[in-house]
C-alpha cells in the first residue's frame, strides 16, 4: 500500500516537482512572515528570564537625563549594574551606511550586556582610550573594519563628528551596534550632562518589576521623572511605533496560506480525476473506499510534507543564522525560529493536505465501480 | 493562420474548476502585491505632496530632519532682513519661526504610544500652507497653552478630539480645534504658538524656520545667501525638497511587498504551469487533429500561451479589483528620518493596477510557455494515437 502511494507521488515527476517547489517557496515565505509576526509580539525570547531593564523619560524617549542619575540607580537594591546609553545616529561615510550606534558608559556596559563576548584585553583598550570604540561582529564584517582602523561617524543630530579607533570587537549581543565613550560625546557638545537612557540588569529575572518600581519612585517628582521597563517591554514600545505591522503580517500570511491550498488543492484534483478509472480497478480488486481515500490523501500529505521539509527546514535555517537582528535603527529582535513557529508551520502542510484533497478523494472513493470504469477523464 | 480565441475560452469554461483555482491563486498574489505598493505608494505620496514650491526650510547645516536642527533667535534677526523674502499685507517679511517637539501619545485602543510631533507655529505659519484648512473649532490664542490637531491624527490618538486635554511639558493644554491638511505631512501634527511651546519646554532656539520667496530666481538666491552667511551656519532647501527627500521612509514596504509578491508569484507560476501541462496533455489528440488541419507549430504555440494568459489575466483583473477598497483608508507609521508618527492613508494609481495586470500576465505567460512548447512540438502521428 505504501509502495501503491510513493509510486503514484512519483509517476507524474514534473506536476510533483512543479507542486513541491510551489508549496516550498510559498511556505517559506510563510515561515518567514511566522518568525516576523512573533518577533514583533514578543522580540527576545524567554522575555521573563532576561534580568535586562532600560530606564527612559517617561515623557518620551527622546527627552534626555542627567547623568547623575547612574550613580544613583546603582544604589537601588537588586541592580546588580547600570550604564548610560545615548543615541548618537551618525553614520560612516556615507547616509545610506546606518547602523545603531551609541555613546555608552564604557566602564560599565558590558557588565550590564553579559551576553556580550568580547576579549579581555580588547575590553581593557578600549575602557582606557577617550577616543575608542567598539562593534558588534556582524557590523564589523560587514563594513570590514578591523581592530586599529579609523571610523568617524557624520550626520549626527548632536553636529559633531566623533574620530574613533576601533578598539574591540563583541559577539553574542546586538551584533550590528557601535559603542563609544559617553565622555568624548559630552566633552564636545560642552558638558551638558545629559544621557539618553540607562541600561540596568538587575540580579535576578523575578525582580524586575520591583526593580522598576524603585527606580521610576526615586525620581518621582523631579524635571525628569523616569520610566523603567523590562527590555522586552522597552523594544516592544518600538515596535509599536512602526503601526500595524503584524496586522498586515496576518492579512498577507493568510492570503499565501490560501494560495498554497489553492494550489494543492488544483494538483490534486487533476491526478485524482484523471485516475478515477484506476481507483475503480483496485475497488473490484477488493479494495475499500477508505483504502481509495486514504491513498489519494496520503499522496497529497507526501508532496505538502516534501514542500514544507524544503520550505520550512529553510527557513528555520536560514533565519537561525541571523540570532539577534537590528530591525530599523534601534530596535533589535530575535529572529530565529522559535518552537512555537516552527510547530505552527509544520502543522499547516498537515492542514492544507487534508483540505486540499479531502474532498475530491472521498468522492473517488464513491464513485460507483462500472460508471468509473467507463470513464475517460 | 491563428486559431480562434474561440476554441480557447470554451477549453476554460470546460475545465471550469481548475481554471478557477489557478486564477484564484493568481488573484491572490496580484491583491497581496497592489494592496502593499498601494501602502509604500501612500507614504510617498504624502511626503512628497507636501510643501509650496516658493517655501524655504532653513535649518542648522548638516540636520537631515527638523528634529534636529536648532535655529537661534538672533539667527532669526538675520534671516528676517535677508533679500528676497515676500512680505505679508502688514508689509512683514512672511517667515514663520517653528519649533518641533515630540511627544509620546497612546494610540486609539492600545496601551503603546507613539511619538507625535507638535509644531510651534509663528504667526504666518498658517498662511505659509495653502493646504491648510480649519475644519472644526477655532484657532488656538497664544498664552492660553491651546492646541489644534489634525484630524488624521484626533482619529488615530487618544484625548485628541476637540474639548479635549493633552498633557505635556508643564501642564495641559487644551484641543479647541481639528484641521484637515489634506495629503500632506502635516496633517499628522498638533499644532500650537511658537512661543507658548518653546517657554513650556523651555527652550530658547527654534528648530526651523520658514519663509515664503517672492518667486523662484528669488527662492535660489535666498538659499544662496543663506549657505554664504559666516554668522549663520545655515542651509535653506526648498519645503518640497525637505518632504521629497524622506520618501525614503517607503523603501522598506516597497522591498518588502516585492519580496513577498516575488515568492508568491514564483509558486503561482508553478501552479499555472501544471495546469497547462494537465490541459496540453488532455489534449493531445486534438493538437495532433489542429496539425493535421494545417495549424502551424507557432499557432499552437500562440494559442497554448494565450490560453494561459488569459487564466492569469482573470486573475489579475480581479485581484486589481479586489484591492480597490483598501484606496484610502488611513494607517500610520513611524517616520524614522522624523522619528515621529505620519499617517497616510492607502493610495492605488493607475500605474500600480497597470503594474499589477503586468505581473499578472507575466505569470501567465511563464507558466505557459513550457506547456505550449511541449504542445507544439508533439509528434503528429504520434499524438493521434494517443488516447
Amino acid at each position: 500500500m505504501w509502495r501503491l502511494l510513493l509510486k503514484n507521488v512519483i509517476r507524474n515527476k514534473r506536476r510533483t516537482l512543479l507542486t513541491v517547489s510551489s508549496v516550498a517557496v510559498s511556505l517559506f515565505l510563510v515561515s518567514s512572515l511566522a518568525i516576523v509576526y512573533t518577533a514583533f509580539g514578543a522580540p527576545l525570547q524567554d522575555a521573563d528570564s532576561i534580568p535586562l531593564m532600560m530606564v527612559r523619560r517617561s515623557s518620551g524617549i527622546i527627552f534626555p537625563m542627567p547623568a547623575s542619575y547612574g550613580a544613583r540607580i546603582r544604589t537601588v537594591p537588586g541592580v546588580a549594574a547600570c550604564a548610560s546609553l545615548s543615541w548618537f545616529g551618525g553614520y560612516w561615510k556615507d547616509p545610506a551606511n546606518q547602523f545603531a550606534n551609541f555613546a555608552v558608559d564604557a566602564e560599565n556596559v558590558f557588565l550590564v550586556q553579559a551576553a556580550s563576548q568580547i576579549p579581555p584585553d580588547q575590553l581593557e583598550a578600549f575602557k582606557r582610550e577617550r577616543t575608542a570604540a567598539v562593534a558588534g561582529r556582524r557590523l564589523a564584517e560587514k563594513y570590514h573594519w578591523k581592530i586599529g582602523d579609523r571610523i568617524t561617524l557624520l550626520g549626527s543630530p548632536y553636529g559633531i563628528t566623533p574620530e574613533l579607533t576601533l578598539r574591540g570587537i563583541f559577539s553574542g549581543g546586538p551584533d550590528d551596534q557601535l559603542y563609544f565613550h559617553w565622555e568624548y560625546l559630552n566633552e564636545a557638545t560642552g558638558r551638558r550632562n545629559l544621557v539618553g537612557l540607562y541600561w540596568i540588569r538587575v540580579e535576578r529575572p523575578e525582580i524586575t518589576s520591583r526593580v522598576g518600581q524603585a527606580v521610576d519612585q526615586m525620581f518621582r517628582n523631579t524635571d525628569a521623572e523616569t520610566k523603567t521597563e523590562s527590555i522586552s517591554a522597552f523594544l516592544l514600545s518600538f515596535i509599536s511605533m512602526l503601526g500595524n505591522v503584524r496586522g498586515i503580517i496576518l492579512a498577507v500570511g493568510s492570503a499565501v496560506t490560501f494560495a498554497i491550498l489553492l494550489i494543492v488543492a488544483n494538483t490534486m484534483a487533476m491526478s485524482i480525476r484523471e485516475r478515477i478509472p484506476e481507483a475503480a480497478v483496485l475497488r473490484s480488486l477488493g479494495f475499500r473506499s477508505a483504502h481509495i481515500t486514504g491513498l489519494f490523501v496520503g499522496e497529497s500529505l507526501v508532496l505538502t510534507l516534501a514542500g514544507a521539509l524544503l520550505g520550512v527546514g529553510g527557513a528555520k535555517v536560514l533565519y537561525d543564522g541571523l540570532a539577534l537582528s537590528q530591525l530599523g535603527q534601534f530596535v533589535f529582535a530575535d529572529m530565529r525560529m522559535r518552537p512555537v513557529t516552527l510547530a505552527f508551520c509544520s502543522s499547516l502542510p498537515l492542514l492544507i493536505a487534508l483540505l486540499a484533497a479531502g474532498w475530491p478523494a472521498y468522492r473517488a472513493g464513491r464513485v460507483k465501480i462500472a460508471e468509473a470504469l467507463r470513464y475517460t477523464g | 493562420m491563428a486559431i480562434p480565441l474561440k476554441y480557447n475560452l470554451r477549453n476554460l469554461r470546460v475545465r471550469w474548476v481548475t481554471t478557477l483555482m489557478t486564477a484564484a491563486s493568481i488573484l491572490l498574489t496580484v491583491l497581496v502585491f497592489v494592496v502593499l505598493m498601494a501602502l509604500a505608494q501612500g507614504l510617498q505620496t504624502s511626503l512628497s505632496a507636501t510643501g509650496h514650491p516658493l517655501n524655504l526650510i532653513i535649518m542648522r547645516e548638516g540636520s537631515q530632519s527638523e528634529t534636529q536642527s536648532s535655529v537661534q533667535r538672533d539667527s532669526l534677526q538675520v534671516i528676517l532682513y535677508l533679500g528676497g523674502i515676500a512680505k505679508d499685507e502688514k508689509g512683514e517679511p512672511w517667515v514663520s519661526p517653528e519649533l518641533i517637539v515630540l511627544i509620546n501619545l497612546p494610540r486609539r485602543g492600545q496601551v503603546q504610544g507613539s511619538n507625535v510631533t507638535i509644531r510651534g507655529l509663528g504667526p504666518d505659519g498658517f498662511a505659509l500652507r495653502p493646504e491648510f484648512k480649519l475644519v472644526e473649532g477655532r484657532p488656538y490664542r497664544s498664552g492660553r497653552r491651546e492646541v489644534i490637531v489634525s484630524k488624521r491624527i484626533a482619529e488615530r490618538f487618544q484625548n485628541c478630539a476637540v474639548g479635549d486635554k493633552l498633557k505635556f511639558a508643564k501642564g495641559y493644554w487644551t484641543v479647541v480645534g481639528a484641521f484637515d491638511a489634506g495629503n500632506t505631512a502635516y496633517a499628522s501634527e498638533i499644532w500650537t504658538d511658537a512661543n507658548d511651546l518653546a517657554q513650556d519646554f523651555d527652550r530658547d532656539a527654534y528648530s526651523s524656520v520658514f519663509v515664503r520667496a517672492v518667486d523662484s530666481t528669488a527662492a535660489k538666491r535666498l538659499s544662496q545667501l543663506v549657505a554664504d552667511d559666516r554668522r549663520l551656519h545655515m542651509k535653506a532647501q526648498s519645503e518640497k525638497e525637505y518632504y521629497e527627500r524622506q520618501t525614503r521612509t517607503a523603501a522598506p514596504i516597497k522591498f518588502l511587498g516585492l519580496f513577498i509578491a516575488g515568492l508568491m508569484a514564483v509558486g503561482a507560476s508553478f501552479a499555472a504551469m501544471n495546469t497547462m501541462y494537465a490541459a496540453v496533455a488532455r489534449r493531445t489528440k486534438e493538437i495532433g487533429a489542429l496539425r493535421v488541419l494545417g495549424f502551424s507549430r507557432g499557432s499552437i504555440l500562440l494559442s497554448f500561451i494565450i490560453e494561459s494568459v488569459l487564466i492569469a489575466a482573470t486573475g489579475g483583473a480581479l485581484g486589481c479589483l479586489l484591492a480597490l477598497p483598501v484606496n484610502g483608508v488611513t494607517t500610520g507609521t513611524t517616520n524614522f528620518m522624523t522619528f515621529s508618527e505620519l499617517a497616510f492613508s492607502f493610495h492605488i494609481t493607475p500605474a500600480l493596477l497597470l503594474n499589477g495586470m503586468i505581473f499578472a500576465l507575466l505569470m501567465g505567460f511563464i507558466g505557459g510557455l513550457f506547456p505550449a512548447w511541449r504542445a507544439a512540438h508533439e509528434n503528429i502521428v504520434t499524438a493521434l494515437r494517443s488516447t
